[in-house]
């Protein structure tokens, strides 16, 4: 029951963030916090009374499966993890160019931007000239 | 008083998700229960053959490599895709101009004896410790993901103190650019569909390693091919976190718009909070 509580609060806390929290970085991090509670829950499922890590010893061959947890949602965890690194690369990769096209990465800011001054966003222009120029040649 | 509105009106629709979510764990079997659905379907077939199956003491690296090959080539997969997003993103930057002096971002070469020296000592450490991961994921905890973040972790850290690869200074020799560490990425990538191919081309499905010729023991040649995987798997996932941090420090640092700490002009644009 525990863990299950502990994941039902994390996803509430982590949908709330990315709903409500107006800054898109805290709105990232409360996606990672939905992530956890996903991730917490699925080894929740894995677990079983009476079993051990599912890893045999060397020279054990037979395994009955009541003695050992439940290696599948381990492995797909295992996965999501090393996924939601990269995915969450990828986010600071956008919100970097959202900076850089905006200055802000304020939800309210950005909307009032997007919707009325387009002098306000292109006032800097750094993001517009850096398109021109051609992506082949590595940094230095 | 519409502010307060809304956060009365936020807090009682997550508390109801939260009660919903508590509700509808009542319906769901006991933790610990060996007879819940989760745990009765394919996972005994898992924990009771996979020994004698894919020869992997650990059950976790077997379902991973082999059961699930052809879903780790998926993840795999989506873990470049995510990296090769961030430099599509970032790339305008990176070979675009330069700001006349760079943010104090972390592109550059800290000069710091005591960083260059921990550097030196840990990183052969963090990088073995990264390839024992990788090659022990058969017996214990561990596997080509674990050991490609370890490996990418490795790298990054030399990249922080070192900053980026440079023809003049040896030392920096490590740290891959952005070029090679794609070149790494993708071939670990392309390895694990190789290892597929080459399965079919010796009459199995794609990624049925047990046709391989590398033995007489179905059991024992499954081994061998799904740590080939976890190396292909490794090499994949560091290249990939090279990727990412090459092209966030180098888009934060040295292209665009100044960071908000390092700019004291237009006051609309600061964050609140």
């Amino acid at each position: 029951m525990t863990p299950y509580a502990l994941a039902a609060a994390l996803f509430t806390l982590g949908l709330g963030g990315m709903v409500l929290l107006p800054n898109l970085v805290r709105k990232l991090l409360a996606m990672n916090v939905m992530q956890v509670a996903v991730i917490v829950f699925f080894i929740a499922l894995a677990t079983k009374d009476g079993g051990r890590v599912p890893i045999l010893e060397p020279g054990e061959t037979e395994a009955i499966a009541a003695d050992f947890m439940n290696p599948l949602p381990h492995t797909l965890m295992l996965t999501a993890i090393v996924v939601s690194v990269a995915t969450t690369g990828l986010a600071l990769g956008l919100l970097i160019r959202i900076w850089r096209q905006y200055g802000s990465l304020d939800e309210r800011i950005l909307l009032s931007r997007l919707r009325g001054s387009g002098d306000d966003a292109t006032r800097h222009g750094a993001g517009d000239d850096a398109t021109r120029h051609g992506a082949g040649e590595p940094p230095r | 008083m519409k502010a307060r509105l809304r956060a009365a009106a936020a807090a009682l629709i997550l508390g109801g998700l939260f009660v919903g979510l508590l509700a509808g764990v009542r319906d769901l079997p006991p933790i610990g229960d060996p007879s819940s659905p989760a745990s009765t379907h394919v996972s005994p077939r898992f924990i009771e053959e996979a020994r004698r199956e894919t020869g992997a003491l650990n059950m976790v690296t077997a379902v991973l490599a082999d059961y699930r090959g052809y879903d780790t080539l998926g993840e795999t997969a989506v873990i470049f895709a995510a990296g090769l997003g961030a430099f599509v993103i970032l790339a305008a930057s990176i070979g675009g101009p330069r700001r006349e002096t760079p943010g104090p971002g972390l592109s550059h070469r800290v000069d710091s004896l005591l960083l260059d020296t921990a550097a030196r000592v840990l990183a052969p450490f963090l990088l073995l410790f990264a390839v024992y991961v990788l090659v022990h994921g058969h017996v214990s905890p561990g596997g080509g993901f674990q050991g490609g973040v370890l490996f990418g972790l490795g790298l990054v850290t030399l990249r922080l103190v070192w900053g980026p690869p440079r023809p003049d200074r040896a030392a920096s020799r490590f740290g891959p650019g952005v070029r090679a560490s794609f070149l790494l990425a993708s071939a670990g990538l392309l390895a694990y569909i190789a290892i597929g191919i080459a399965a079919m081309a010796f009459g199995g499905a794609f990624l049925d390693y047990g046709v391989l010729p590398l033995g007489q023991d179905p059991a024992h040649v499954r081994e061998l091919a799904t740590l080939g995987v976890e190396a292909a798997v490794f090499v994949a996932v560091s290249g990939t976190v090279a990727v990412l941090f090459e092209t966030i420090a180098v888009g934060v640092a040295e292209t665009g718009r100044p960071l908000p700490n390092e700019d004291p002009a237009p006051v609309e644009a600061r964050e609140e909070g």
